[in-house]
């Protein structure tokens, strides 16, 4: 299909493009015409309007082809000349720098994440720290605390205890003395009933072993 | 009363030169021909001097046009590319300038000229056969011979590869200059149109004319485009034979 698509446009191109080529005379004819409108049979007509009738297919014009050719070639030599030379490798340069400094800057991005990534686990594993000899220090502090106050109850109890005894120990201190004192003051109230009574004295040292001896009988 | 649509096409020589009794003269053709080298040379130079890291609209413009042909030349050639990449960057700049200054009221498409086309497709074709010849001797002329091919087949199949083969410079040259001399006859009949209704209903051929411009850009893209992708098509041939 291409390749008659191709044939196609080859026997056109021959019909046409070809064509002053392959039948020089036929062009030579059309050049001549424009050039000496007088020759034509419409020479009657005004020099001017004849040549424009005549210009025909100006692409044709074979006699122009050289100067093309020429005007082309050394126009295309000099673009390629320019380009290859002065123009592409400029771009080249540009494009180059804008490509080394992206990859630069990435990789610039690449080191400073890494580092920020660095001070965040180093930031993480201080604050963990942090927390940790702060409970290590509330811990102590409770134990420190505790053990202050069971000391201080301990020694309450202590003291609360010994006062406790002493004042029993007064007590029945003074108790004791209370009963000597009582068995005095029946001796001696003993004695004075005795002496009212019977009008007979009696020793105060007997009185007294009597009323002792009663109380122990009681 | 109206010139001929034809008559843009007509190469009126500016100096006359003449070597060794052959006529080429410095016409319109071959000025617009330097016009085109100087602003392709302008733009690919002046636009890229700031080497601007964030690119203005004059360098994305030459960036977009050498990284557009260059990914066009890497796609085709590979490791190659680096060698042809400056002969197909400036095919595709003659011809994108030559069809875009043609779109300049009262300038000259030297793309809408057969032997300028021809010549330079015949310069691409010989520069393809070179290469492929240079490359691989006569094994080159395996390109004729699709790999698998019954014997039965072989002549008929190599006569129409090498009518195939033969038949490319026509079709790449004659493709852009008919595209263009149609182009341009046709915004010629259409002005001219403009110019016989006059103001009031002339309008309507200028309207479908501005259309037709755009259109006409539009080509002028696509052609030297096409240009330029058949240039690299046919280095790759010749480059790696199938």
């Amino acid at each position: 299909m291409r390749n008659r698509l191709i044939l196609f446009v080859l026997l056109i191109a021959v019909l046409t493009a070809g064509m002053p080529v392959i039948h020089p005379a036929w062009s030579d004819d059309k050049v001549t015409a424009v050039e000496s409108p007088a020759a034509e049979p419409s020479a009657t007509a005004p020099a001017e309007e004849s040549h424009e009738d005549n210009i025909g297919f100006p692409q044709l014009n074979a006699s122009s082809y050289p100067s093309q050719v020429f005007w082309l070639a050394v126009a295309f030599v000099l673009l390629y000349t320019l380009m290859s030379k002065i123009a592409l490798p400029r771009v080249t340069e540009v494009l180059e720098l804008r490509r080394l400094r992206k990859t630069g800057d990435l990789t610039k991005a690449g080191q400073l994440n890494e580092e920020a990534e660095k001070i965040r686990t180093a930031f993480e594993k201080s604050l963990a720290q942090a927390q940790k000899s702060a409970s290590e220090v509330m811990t102590s502090a409770e134990k420190a605390i505790s053990e202050k106050t069971s000391e201080a109850q301990s020694r309450f109890a202590d003291n609360s205890r010994k006062r406790l005894v002493a004042a029993e120990q007064n007590i029945a201190k003074a108790k004791i003395e209370a009963l000597h004192s009582l068995t005095d003051i029946s001796a001696e109230i003993a004695a004075e009933m005795v002496e009212k009574i019977t009008d007979i004295q009696v020793n105060k040292a007997d009185a007294r072993k009597v009323v002792m001896s009663v109380m122990q009988k009681e | 009363m109206l010139a001929s649509p034809l008559e843009q096409f007509v190469i009126k020589p500016l100096i006359p030169l003449n070597i060794g009794g052959v006529d080429i003269s410095f016409s319109q053709s071959a000025l617009w021909m330097g016009i085109a080298v100087v602003l392709a040379t302008l733009l690919m130079t002046v636009s890229v001097r700031g080497k601007a890291l964030v690119p203005g609209r004059w360098q994305n413009i030459s960036e977009m046009l050498y990284e557009f042909i260059f990914g066009m030349v890497n796609d085709n050639l590979g490791s190659e590319s680096k060698k042809y990449f400056p002969f197909v960057f400036s095919v595709y700049m003659i011809v994108l300038m030559g069809n875009l200054l043609g779109m300049v009221p009262y300038s000259f498409t030297y793309t809408s000229h057969i032997i300028v086309t021809g010549a330079l497709a015949l310069g691409v074709f010989i520069l393809a056969t070179g290469v492929g010849i240079a490359r691989h001797g006569l094994h080159f002329f395996s390109l004729f011979l699709p790999k698998g091919l019954p014997w039965v087949l072989a002549p008929l199949i190599v006569a129409i590869e090498v009518i195939s083969y033969l038949s490319r410079p026509i079709s790449l040259s004659v493709r852009l200059f008919a595209n263009m001399v149609a182009g341009h006859t046709m915004l010629k009949v259409f002005a001219g149109f403009s110019v016989m209704l006059g103001i009031v209903l002339g309008i309507l051929p200028m309207v479908i004319n501005v259309a037709l411009y755009g259109l006409e850009i539009m080509i002028a893209f696509i052609q030297a485009y096409v240009f330029a992708i058949l240039t690299c098509i046919y280095l790759k041939d010749a480059i790696e034979l199938h």
